[in-house]
């Protein structure tokens, strides 16, 4: 393995073991940038207008997990310097079981802006539009699976191997989102997105019930409810048991430029969504904010295929019966047994359209101005994902010199980790305005060395979060106090 | 501005990395060992199995009117005497039945077995067609073997129906040897091996000169065939049957990655509803020939023996559960062992044992589930 793949690989490693966080930019709430609508619709920059150019000014990554750091995967062994993984003999893999969660979750999220564009209307008023690509992944592994893989079923004895948490889903999908604000009145803003939603890719997986009963004979129920739905550009083939043969990727429609296109802007996927939210000022120096953002859905009619199953199959042992009689070799008995398996999961295949819904976030803040330039905030941020809930809750320092330099210090306790500190700082030399932000600085680092070469990683990263980009912005209007902005600056 | 914004991040930076490395990671140093072990159990056979699944009837095992089952073994012919085959005397004539025997074809087994059993009421039936119409007398000696021990049968000589000339001109009858006039229950319960018989056949020549009818011509005949039929009405006592097998633990396959020493333990769980009057001990040892060196896996009383009437009928059932352990100092063993010993060990119900009867409807009732926990080698 040449370095490069090593680093790559060890990378990859630790992007997937940061942990679970509520998938945010907490820091961002507060700064002074365009981008800060995309939290809370009713918040507005102190430009006039800004620009968002395709790419550039908007890239968000995110990458969480709940369960484990690299360094529960990776550890130091014995002799001192010795490294080993959690599987090595010496190493009592209990201890990694025990840092594994109910639900572990892994969560990627991209979103790149294609296209952004605000800017005032009247004293007050501000209107928004942007187009954005977003590429949501929300993969969630049930701990009795990880004990099944690593311990095995023994222990499972008289119980269950609850497997219904399991969950995969993974979308890709542009929105168009346009959206104004305004002062209702002296203290209240209100702000409202209307989003237009156009799914390319998805592959869901619905899991109404899942798992293995262990009884305590040893005989085994499995029980499945459970449902794949995928739109994209796949064949699933079946042989004639309904057996899944085989699954196809269409290159064909890649060959040309149109294919592509079609693909990446079909509108046969449709879906609506909303944010809405609003500020209040209690006094001059003392704001509160709230929000709800990224309600919708998709409904996915283009390149369908659902793949159900639906049954319970019990299995006692293999019955000698017919062996002892010498009608069947226990060849042709265990043989007769797997496909009693393969028949009671049967897959059945349609076409029919399904409906995926966007994980939505709840954001509650509030923040006091302690100068012009300098305020503090809170913000409580819940992301709601089906049946899971993702707080995060964040107090910040936030200094804005007008359009000039905003920067903000974070501290977020969210999913028990109490050490994550994050800054966000932008700065406009002329009309571009350059912002970086990330919820997460890793205050502690690991250094990974393969020969003369070095890689650093964060020690205890707990979230990956990171964005960045470049707006084009013009003028500076809230100098005007019936603006309202949630930032009050010079 | 810009120079200062980039000093900035790049001062912050600095500082993030540099200050505070909490581990040094050698990848150089990572081992590559690796291994699970899981602890993996399923259920893995079952079965509700009565006498008359296991054996049908054949020619050498019938069930009778009331499901025993009989054991059946046969000569035939055992004689076949023709008058001229009888001496010239004049009032008692003799014919030789030459010493000869019969393979019960059990010697196979019998060289596994060792320990008591006992059957009750075996029987030997002497089937015949006699067309003689003078009086025949059989004299029968037969001794049972196994090894170098014999049993003889002790039986009085024994005289045969005749047809009731000239309106019968022959007659086809059975005697019947058993317990109440021979030895028979002992010669059977040898078991043997082989059977040795020889014996004569005297005619007393009751009509007179020139008047015996069909005997004068000579057509007359004498066929005679043995039926040995044993009921499995029987005592069993420690009946040991032991083999010994070459290793079939033993991974020959040097480029199998997985041999019986990877695994930490397998355990099988018997449970059974045993219908059958007969109890069930199990040994397992692996063997070093040249060594010398044995490890055993010991399931005493791995089926206990169902309760029985005062008859010897089985009227219940009895259920046990057994664990069998296979530790890993047992695959261990047999990674250097050559053979495989197995014993199982016998016993009808009671204490002592008592005589039980054996029915083709008996019925046993078990599943046996696996726990393993092998140690799988990731390296």
């Amino acid at each position: 393995m040449t370095g490069k793949i090593k680093y790559i690989l060890i990378l990859t490693l630790t992007l997937v073991f940061v942990n679970a966080s509520a998938q945010n930019s907490q820091v961002l709430y507060y700064m002074n940038l365009p981008q800060n609508h995309l939290l809370n619709p009713a918040l507005r920059p102190s430009n006039s207008l800004y620009i968002g150019l395709p790419v550039i000014s908007g890239l968000n990554f995110n990458i969480n997990n709940n369960f484990v750091n690299f360094s529960d995967v990776i550890m130091k062994g014995q002799p001192k310097d010795s490294l080993i993984s959690f599987l090595h003999p010496d190493y009592n893999v209990d201890n990694f079981l025990a840092k594994i969660q109910d639900k572990n979750s892994i969560e990627p999220e991209i979103m790149f802006q294609l296209f952004g564009l605000g800017f005032s209307v009247g004293k007050s008023s501000y209107v928004f539009l942007d187009i954005n690509d977003r590429i949501e992944g929300n993969i969630v592994l049930p701990k009795d699976l990880f004990t099944l893989a690593l311990k095995g079923n023994a222990d499972f004895t008289g119980s269950n191997i609850d497997l219904s948490s399991l969950r995969a889903d993974m979308k890709y999908y542009r929105e168009f989102g346009l959206g104004f604000s305004t002062n209702f009145t002296d203290r209240l803003r209100i702000g409202i997105k209307g989003k237009l939603l156009f799914g390319i890719a998805c592959a869901s997986l619905d899991n109404k019930s899942l798992g293995i009963t262990v009884n305590d004979d040893y005989s085994h129920t499995l029980y499945a409810d459970m449902a794949v739905n995928l739109s994209g550009p796949l064949t699933v083939n079946m042989d004639s048991k309904n057996n899944i043969s085989g699954i196809d990727f269409d290159d064909n429609r890649f060959k040309n430029s149109s294919g592509i296109i079609d693909f990446f802007t079909g509108k046969k996927n449709m879906g609506l969504g909303i944010d809405v939210g609003a500020t209040y000022d209690i006094t001059e120096k003392i704001v509160v904010s709230a929000s709800i953002t990224d309600l919708g859905y998709i409904r996915w009619k283009k390149d369908i295929t659902n793949l159900k199953a639906n049954n319970t199959f019990e299995f006692s042992g293999l019955n000698l019966q017919d062996v002892v009689n010498g009608t069947k070799t226990i060849d042709e008995v265990g043989q007769d047994m797997l496909d009693s398996l393969k028949n009671a999961f049967v897959v059945s295949k349609s076409k029919a359209p399904f409906t995926t819904y966007l994980p939505f976030g709840v954001s509650l803040g509030g923040s006091y101005n302690l100068t012009k330039q300098f305020s503090v905030g809170f913000l409580s941020y819940s992301r709601i994902i089906g049946k899971q809930i993702r707080e995060a809750f964040t107090l910040s320092a936030n200094v804005n010199l007008g359009n000039a330099f905003s920067t903000a210090i974070s501290y977020t306790a969210e999913n028990h980790q109490y050490n994550n500190l994050g800054a966000g700082l932008a700065f406009r030399p002329g009309i571009f305005q350059f912002y970086i932000i990330t919820d997460r600085i890793p205050v502690m680092w690991n250094k990974i060395q393969d020969g003369k070469s070095n890689v650093i990683i964060p020690a205890n990263w707990n979230t990956f979060n990171l964005r960045f980009g470049m707006n084009v912005v013009f003028g500076n209007k809230v100098k005007k106090k019936n603006d309202k902005p949630m930032v009050v600056v010079e | 501005m810009i120079k200062r914004s980039f000093l900035f991040i790049s001062l912050l930076m600095a500082l993030f990395v540099s200050g505070c490395i909490k581990d040094t990671y050698n990848m150089k140093m990572l081992s590559k060992k690796g291994h699970l072990s899981p602890s993996l159990a399923i259920s893995a056979v079952k079965g509700d199995i009565s006498f008359s699944d296991a054996v049908k009837t054949n020619d050498t095992v019938v069930f009778d009117q009331n499901k025993l089952v009989v054991l059946v073994f046969k000569k035939d012919p055992l004689v076949d005497l023709k008058l001229t085959d009888f001496t010239k005397g004049t009032i008692v004539k003799t014919a030789v039945i030459d010493p000869s025997s019969f393979d019960l074809d059990i010697s196979d087994i019998l060289k596994h077995i060792n320990g008591t059993f006992k059957f009750f009421s075996p029987s030997i039936k002497f089937n015949y067609t006699n067309s003689f119409t003078n009086p025949v007398k059989v004299n029968l000696n037969i001794t049972g073997r196994r090894n170098t021990n014999t049993v003889a049968l002790i039986l009085a000589p024994f005289t045969l129906s005749k047809p009731n000339f000239p309106t019968q001109q022959e007659i086809s009858a059975s005697y019947v040897i058993d317990k109440a006039n021979s030895n028979l229950p002992d010669l059977i319960s040898l078991p043997p091996e082989i059977i040795n018989y020889s014996g004569s056949v005297d005619m007393t020549i009751t009509t007179k000169e020139g008047q015996e009818g069909d005997n004068a011509i000579g057509s007359n005949r004498l066929l005679g065939s043995l039926e040995v039929q044993i009921p499995l009405d029987l005592q069993l006592t420690n009946l040991q049957f032991a083999d010994t097998v070459d290793n079939f633990i033993k991974n020959d396959d040097s480029d199998s990655e997985f041999g019986p020493e990877d695994f930490q333990f397998l355990r099988i769980m018997i449970a059974a509803k045993n219908g059958f009057p007969l109890g069930v001990s199990m040994k397992m040892s692996t063997y070093n020939t040249s060594t010398k060196s044995k490890s055993t896996v010991d399931a005493t009383g791995i089926l206990l023996p169902a309760p029985v009437d005062g008859n010897g009928k089985a009227n219940g059932v009895t259920e046990t559960s057994t664990t069998i352990e296979f530790t890993k100092e047992f695959f261990s063993s047999a990674k250097t062992a050559d053979k495989i010993i197995f014993q199982f060990i016998l016993n009808t119900t009671g204490t002592p044992p008592q005589e039980v009867k054996i029915y083709s409807d008996y019925m046993i009732q078990f599943n046996a589930a696996l726990v393993v926990k092998p140690d799988i080698n990731l390296n």
